[in-house]
């Protein structure tokens, strides 16, 4: 059974094959140490090297197609995997292409479906979007602002923030935000879906003449920057807000809330898409120093940042765990005496937030730059 | 009832499994036929003790895992068996800044203590290439060496007592967690015996402060001799690095260099490189610096300062990360030998005439790494050449030559089931026969790591122990890139 159905998918496992060859000419195992999936599952199935074994397995006809869920699924694609590897064999390249053969198989669970057809059909995964912070902006721009489904959904006040730091450095920016970048949609393995998605993202960003694309979402960013291009021609450029912000002067944060006084102590943590995948690493660090807070620098930090636990649908499919993952960066934050746990990501401040239960203030950078 | 059941039932804190996606990483890579039972990720030295007396009263085989860096096959029996993961005994139990010791569970990394004692200003002094990957309790079971060998030795050296669990489940305390005592040091057993004679749970180490200062030395060489001499020179004058790599660049590999790199290769005739680092106070290090900068610079030429920091905050991956390689399909093959320091210019020669006739000249490396008796010969094969018979009659002929030297072929990966009986046997001599017998008294039953180093009870003519074992194929040293087992 399994051989037969390891043989309909070789193609598309020609290259997981060829990764796991070139795996198992090391063995090296240093994608074990900080892998998320490797934290939730202590087995070795649970860690990059691990799962490439299950997949040479499969290939070879000893497992069958369903016994390739769950090493596929607790994988939070964040990429530390690749980043760690000295074979280039990290199993974050191949987990789309997996999932993308388990949806034409039917095995995608209905969860992870159901927020990626909310993303295409209402243009968020989330159950609600307000589209409120954009009133009043122009209809077209050379620059737009790209704020993301997950600030939209979990914290609009940030959009609308942004949007006033934006004009106080003298843009004006068009409003994007008709649909979703897709994250969801690619998580799940709607190939086509996703490549149709981001030839409408295109269209709207064409129809209202922008250029340059400014960014809250690292996630929505590292799609639109990494992932679309390959599917789609996105002819402008997208900027993430820290880039921008970075060169300008923050000024001093406001008095006030703890945590949020100059000289406070921040530890920052690296969202995956933004420090792995965009090497977008000292932008933020320079924002923080600017602001006049004392940076503290996690174990795991920049391009080896430790997930936070909300990536590639791991939220979804496994929530307690995720926040598990969530809790970890929030007591090693605590640990190093910090005021506030800060981040650049809305599912990492979301999740830290939930994870915390109060016990540290969780904030995103951007929040903390006085108007 | 299934072994996964019944272990269950008597582990009730432990995580046991006997899913097909669980156990696939636990067979051996290659043929995927080791039996493996079911693994369980202890969770305490209890639980490891109920394991090893269930299986040891069924017969049933007990693998322990540490990191799985698995360079050696020893963790590949050759009977059904249960995997221990002790990865999830990973705890550092202690601390003590006055005696400097640290205890530590052997499911944790290098890393991780190594982490844990420079917040406290202390260095562990075990630091392997796997240092991220591999578990102390592999490293001391295949009793392997880091870069700090000559400040420190191998991961052993260090070593003030062990707590294990021998095959019937009884857990002993051995050693006086002191150098002061002059009774036998029998915890040393489970040093390098794979984990054939006892699961090791827990170790204590005597560690050091940090040292406040280190500097490292480039140089390079028209040829490996040179280098060699110069090492030697170094030696003599009381200058031996405390930690050094040096080696021949392989023409594949400087093909492969930037270009210009390249063109530096070339102008300067560059056949060898060596990285010689020191560590000390300021003064003293500095003055050690400055002394074998004049006698490498009689040899060889010295390295401009950019390049000769490079390799120590790279150790990890240095030779390793070399995307050129990975883009040709090559990895490399490597063979780690303990030869005597005065026969290496001689086996080196023999070595390269042997790979000339073999048409892999030009894909060939000799190292030296942190001794001038620990050479290591590196070969960059494809996939294909990797698990072929003629890499097998090579590695096979590659031993002879090794043997004849009076050296050993393995200094720091151990033999598993990769290297055969017949060669282990050659290789140990006596030795192996004392592994027999004192196998015999502690793990009766062959419970432990059957088929490792010795032959599993069901391959054993008459109980004579040690005899050799009818497996071909023998010397495939697989993977990575040299340094420690870890296993």
């Amino acid at each position: 059974m399994g051989a037969k159905r390891a043989r309909e998918h070789e193609h598309e496992l020609e290259e997981a094959l060829r990764q796991a060859e070139r795996c198992s000419t090391t063995e090296c195992s240093f994608c074990r140490d900080n892998c998320p999936s490797y934290r939730l599952n202590a087995f070795e199935s649970g860690n990059p090297r691990g799962k490439n074994r299950v997949l040479a397995a499969y290939s070879e006809g000893r497992l069958d197609i369903e016994d390739l869920l769950e090493i596929v699924l607790d994988c939070a694609v964040c990429g530390q995997c690749s980043e760690a590897c000295l074979a280039d064999a990290g199993i974050y390249g191949q987990i789309p292409k997996v999932r993308e053969f388990l949806q034409r198989e039917g095995l995608i669970p209905e969860e992870m479906n159901a927020s990626a057809r909310r993303a295409l059909d209402d243009g968020t995964p989330y159950p609600s979007k307000d589209r409120s912070w954009s009133e009043g902006l122009p209809e077209k721009a050379s620059v737009g602002y790209f704020p993301g489904c997950n600030v939209l959904a979990n914290n609009p006040k940030l959009a609308v923030h942004t949007v006033a730091l934006l004009e106080r450095e003298g843009v004006r920016p068009a409003a994007i935000d008709e649909h979703c970048c897709g994250s969801s949609v690619f998580n799940a393995g709607m190939a086509d879906d996703f490549r149709d998605n981001a030839g409408m993202i295109a269209a709207e960003i064409k129809k209202k003449g922008v250029k340059r694309l400014i960014t809250s979402c690292p996630g929505c960013t590292n799609v639109l920057v990494n992932l679309q291009p390959k599917v789609a021609k996105m002819p402008f450029k997208t900027v993430h807000i820290t880039e921008f912000l970075a060169s300008r002067k923050p000024g001093k944060a406001l008095p006030g809330d703890a945590g949020k006084a100059a000289g406070g102590r921040v530890a920052y943590h690296d969202p995956c898409n933004l420090g792995r995948k965009l090497g977008i690493t000292e932008e933020p660090r320079k924002i923080i120093e600017a602001l006049g807070f004392e940076l503290l620098e996690f174990r795991f930090n920049r391009a080896r940042s430790a997930c936070c636990g909300g990536g590639g649908g791991l939220g979804t499919v496994h929530p307690e765990s995720s926040l598990e993952l969530a809790r970890d960066r929030v007591d090693e934050a605590l640990a190093m005496g910090a005021d506030a746990l800060v981040s650049t990501c809305q599912t990492c401040t979301t999740r830290f937030a939930r994870a915390a239960k109060g016990d540290i203030e969780t904030l995103d950078l951007v929040e903390m730059i006085p108007i | 009832m299934a072994t996964a059941d019944e272990l269950r039932t008597l582990l009730p804190n432990a995580r046991v499994t006997d899913r097909p996606t669980d156990i696939e990483p636990y067979r051996d890579i290659d043929g995927g036929n080791v039996p493996v039972v079911c693994v369980v990720l202890p969770s305490s030295y209890e639980d490891v003790r109920k394991v090893l007396r269930h299986c040891d009263e069924r017969g049933l085989g007990v693998v322990p895992w540490g990191g799985g860096t698995n360079l050696c096959r020893a963790l590949s029996p050759s009977r059904a068996s249960v995997a221990l993961d002790m990865k999830s005994l990973g705890r550092i139990i202690g601390f003590d800044e006055v005696t400097g010791t640290v205890t530590v569970q052997a499911g944790a990394t290098p890393d991780d203590i190594d982490s844990y004692l420079a917040a406290r200003g202390f260095r562990f002094h075990f630091d392997p290439w796997s240092r991220f990957s591999c578990t102390i309790g592999g490293a001391l079971a295949m009793n392997a060496n880091g870069s700090l060998y000559p400040v420190h030795g191998g991961v052993g050296d260090e070593v003030l007592s062990l707590r294990v669990a021998l095959a019937d489940g009884t857990m002993m305390d051995l050693g006086p967690g002191t150098r002061a005592a002059s009774m036998p040091q029998l915890f040393r057993l489970f040093m390098g015996s794979e984990g054939t004679l006892g699961v090791i749970l827990e170790a204590t180490f005597a560690v050091y402060p940090v040292p406040p200062h280190h500097e490292t030395v480039g140089c390079a060489f028209t040829s490996f001799s040179s280098m060699f001499d110069a090492l030697l020179e170094l030696e003599r004058a009381g200058l031996s690095p405390d930690s050094f790599i040096g080696g021949t660049i392989p023409r594949v590999t400087a093909k492969l260099q930037p270009k210009a790199e390249r063109v530096l290769i070339r102008a300067l005739r560059i056949k060898a490189a060596l990285f010689a680092y020191y560590e000390g106070d300021i003064d003293g290090s500095t003055a050690r610096v400055a002394a074998s900068k004049e006698i490498l610079s009689r040899a060889g030429k010295l390295m401009p300062q950019k390049y000769s920091e490079e390799w120590w905050p790279n150790r990890h991956t240095y030779f390793e990360s070399n995307e050129g390689l990975v883009n040709e399909g090559l990895s490399p093959h490597v063979f780690d030998l303990a030869v005597p320091e005065r026969e290496v210019p001689g086996l080196v020669a023999r070595v390269e005439e042997l790979m000339e006739k073999a048409g892999f000249a030009d894909r060939l490396s000799h190292t030296l790494f942190t001794s001038t008796d620990a050479y290591t010969v590196s070969l960059f094969l494809t996939a294909e050449e990797l698990g072929s018979h003629r890499i097998s009659t090579l590695s096979r002929e590659l031993f002879e030559l090794v043997w004849q030297s009076g050296g050993t072929v393995s200094r720091t990966h151990g033999y598993g089931t990769l290297i055969d009986h017949q060669a282990v046997q050659r290789d140990m001599g006596d030795d192996l026969g004392m592994l027999g017998r004192l196998k015999k008294v502690l793990d009766p039953n062959g419970t432990l790591n059957p088929g490792v180093m010795l032959p599993d009870r069901t391959e054993v003519d008459g109980g004579q122990g040690a005899g050799p074992r009818t497996r071909t194929g023998g010397g495939r040293v697989r993977g990575p890139f040299a340094s420690t087992g870890g296993d």
